[in-house]
């Protein structure tokens, strides 16, 4: 134990003063948020979803100042309006609903706006829009604002009063693609910092001769290969916390505030056991250096498109769907996702296990392998 | 001190890797405090010798034996290994510790350990105890090694080829280190394909030529007995002297340095030389006759010169 924690303390030196090492845990995983936060955030919508309930309504049909309103919009051409009946429950549809922005025209709308236009005194008439207020960058409130003033101005020519403002309101956050990528990036990270690392660790100290003299003394072959986990385990836990953390920042492209249940936890720790366990097997069968940062980044990679990191493995090929069956990150992601984001205990836990599961059996194989002194 | 006791005993060693006989039955005594050689060109099983001994590799015959313990008996492996001190061929330490950081990791591995600042201070490298070990010179590092191979204060080190690719002054600084070594009473197993090694540390040396001893005994006594002739050497005498020499002797050499070089076979051959010399009026800078040295045995145990290592 002594020589394991030793060995780690060793590693987390050369860590932190070989600089290009800081970048690739820390920096990577921030830019990789960037950009596919940023491109993705906003994916599909090329005109503005816009839910609008109308309940200013007189003898059945909207009154003329309230379709005047949802005519105004309309013609802005941003808008992808759906009209919602006054008697169906807005929450419900906007829970179903891919982005949740609503407009509520109120009942009295239009009476009220006639009691401003003769009485100065009269406060203006508020609709509600209600929407996901996370998304910062979300264009719809400005259009709208612009549409609204002047659809007040068109009504009273030469008075600068607002006969209608907009009330904003707190609704539903739907579905994004960041709450889907967030747990892919993690479970990517946790793969590829544990198995390349993993596999460049032991090719550097095997090239370098410093397994050699490591094998005269009496640290033994499993101290080394539970040092290696160990530390690609805390790299990949550093790198999980910095994804985690973003996720807190109040901007959109990231805004995703995970839940650290108790099978997160249990699953970060089995992968980041796991994936350094692969590592070591493909250490032990590719000998020559190059050979093995190139294989090590033959099976990262593939591993990670195909096991539904960037997209949602349904959206895959039927014989794609097969693969990311065999592939221990298609369990990681999805026991990721199922814990931190879609809250589905069920499904995390029985990922978990088999998370744990894999990690047992690499670990063993890793260390059984590895070869330690010549015969 | 008491009378000398043997520290190492090799009987009838043999390893095969598959069908090659890498040490093909070799014996020999290493006695305590003494610096033992183990002298041969690349491939000769030098490193399949050592490890053996240091219980790294398994001997597919043979027996020997370190400290008195056995190294084919599994009870006796950790107790020879905590009294062994190992510098690996080609070796290198973690090369963003610094040499002390370097040398405390290794003191923790084992139970009873020597202070590093002590240690520094044999290598004689105590203005260098803060400096990566990636910054240091290829002299440097290896001292580093020899230090790190002192940590458990062994009572026997084994060192494989602790000089290979060092200048002569990086190599001279080890020697140094290994001199002193000796003198506090240690005993050291060293392999080498490096004569003037052999001629100024070794107190005993082995020749090893593919897998086999063939000569074994103090240096001096291998030298007078497969050295060879002694040499006149006529410094800065150059072609002149060369085709002058060349007539009336054997064994004649013409340097890049312009020195020649011409064997002596018997008593007459020195004064033919200076005669022949003197009546053609011959220019040189000036003359010795040198001794034989352990290049002349190699040379003639083997029939090749050892260049880097290889047989040429
Ligand atoms: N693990 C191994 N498997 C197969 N053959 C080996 C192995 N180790 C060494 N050999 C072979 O055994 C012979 C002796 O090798 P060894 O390394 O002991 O020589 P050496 O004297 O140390 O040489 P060098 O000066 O190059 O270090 C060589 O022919 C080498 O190729
Ligand atoms: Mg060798």
């Amino acid at each position: 134990m002594r020589n394991i924690v030793n060995i780690v303390k060793v590693f987390v030196k050369h860590w932190y003063r070989r600089k290009s090492t800081i970048f690739w845990t820390i920096l990577f995983p921030i830019m990789l948020m960037t950009i596919f936060g940023s491109i993705f955030s906003n994916m599909g919508e090329s005109k503005l979803t816009l839910y609008i309930q109308n309940q200013d309504r007189d003898n059945g049909e909207y009154t003329g100042l309230s379709q005047a309103l949802m005519d105004a919009l309309n013609s802005t051409d941003a808008f992808d309006i759906h009209e919602v009946d006054a008697s169906q429950n807005l929450d419900e549809v906007l829970k179903e609903a891919s982005n949740p922005r609503a407009l509520i025209i109120p009942q009295g709308f239009s009476q009220e706006i006639q009691d401003a236009l003769y009485n100065k005194d009269s406060p203006a008439t508020q609709v509600i829009l209600r929407r996901d207020v996370s998304q910062i960058s979300d264009p719809a409130p400005g259009i709208i604002n612009t549409v609204i003033r002047q659809f007040s101005t068109h009504l009273i020519v030469g008075d600068t009063r607002e006969v209608v403002t907009i009330e904003e309101e707190a609704g539903e956050s739907g579905f994004r693609y960041i709450d889907f990528f967030l747990p892919g990036v993690i479970g990517m990270t946790v793969m590829t910092t544990g198995l390349m690392g993993a596999v460049s660790i032991n090719t550097e100290y095997r090239i370098n001769g410093v397994l050699r003299k490591l094998a005269t003394t009496p640290i033994s072959k499993l101290d080394w290969v539970l040092a290696v986990v160990l530390y690609e385990m805390l790299i990949a836990f550093l790198a999980a916390g910095i994804i985690i953390g973003l996720g807190y920042l109040p901007i959109s492209i990231f805004n995703v505030q995970v839940s650290l249940t108790l099978p997160a936890v249990l699953l970060l720790f089995a992968g980041a056991f796991a994936f350094p366990g692969m590592g070591m097997i493909l250490a032990r069968f590719v000998r020559d250096p190059t050979a093995a940062d190139a294989s090590a980044n033959a099976i990262a990679f593939p591993m990670m498109f195909l096991s539904g990191t960037f997209f949602p493995i349904e959206m895959y090929p039927d014989f794609l769907k097969s693969v990311a069956q065999i592939l221990p990150l298609t369990y990681f992601n999805n026991g990721l996702r199922a814990a931190m984001v879609d809250n589905q205990p069920d499904i995390a836990i029985t990922n978990t296990i088999i998370v744990v599961i894999l990690a047992v059996i690499f670990i063993v194989i890793g260390t059984l392998v590895t070869s330690w002194r010549e015969k | 001190m008491p009378a000398k006791e043997t520290v190492i005993e090799v009987n009838s060693l043999v390893k095969k890797y598959g069908a090659l006989t890498a040490v093909d039955n070799i014996s020999f005594k290493v006695k305590s405090g003494e610096i033992f050689a183990f002298c041969g060109p690349n491939g000769a099983g030098k490193t399949t010798t050592v490890e053996m001994l240091e219980c790294l590799r398994v001997p597919t015959s043979g027996s020997a034996k370190v400290l008195g313990l056995d190294i084919s008996k599994r009870s006796d492996l950790s107790k020879i290994r905590s009294r062994i001190g190992v510098l690996p061929q080609e070796f290198n330490t973690f090369e963003l510790l610094t040499v002390r950081e370097s040398l405390k990791f290794f003191g923790g591995v084992f139970d009873k350990h020597l202070d590093a600042d002590e240690l520094i201070k044999i290598i004689d490298m105590e203005e260098y105890s803060n400096i990566l070990y990636k910054n240091l010179s290829g002299g440097l590092k290896q001292r580093v090694g020899v230090a790190i191979s002192l940590v458990n204060d062994p009572e026997v080190i084994f060192l494989d080829e602790p000089t290979t690719g060092l200048d002569p002054k990086a190599r001279r600084g080890v020697w140094e280190v290994l001199q002193d070594l000796k003198k506090s009473g240690k005993t050291v197993f060293l392999t080498t394909h490096y004569m003037d090694e052999v001629e100024t540390l070794a107190d005993n040396v082995a020749v090893i030529l593919s897998g086999k001893i063939v000569a074994e005994g103090t240096p001096r006594r291998l030298i007078s007995k497969y050295g060879g002739h002694q040499t006149l050497v006529v410094e800065g005498g150059g072609e002149s002297t060369y085709k002058v020499l060349k007539n009336r002797m054997k064994d004649v050499e013409l340097e890049p340095n312009g020195d020649v070089l011409a064997k002596i076979h018997s008593k007459s051959d020195l004064s033919d030389a200076f005669t022949a010399l003197n009546e053609n009026k011959v220019d040189y800078d000036r003359f010795s006759v040198r001794g034989a040295t352990f290049d002349d045995v190699f040379l003639n145990l083997s029939g090749k010169k050892i260049v880097e290592g290889k047989l040429e």
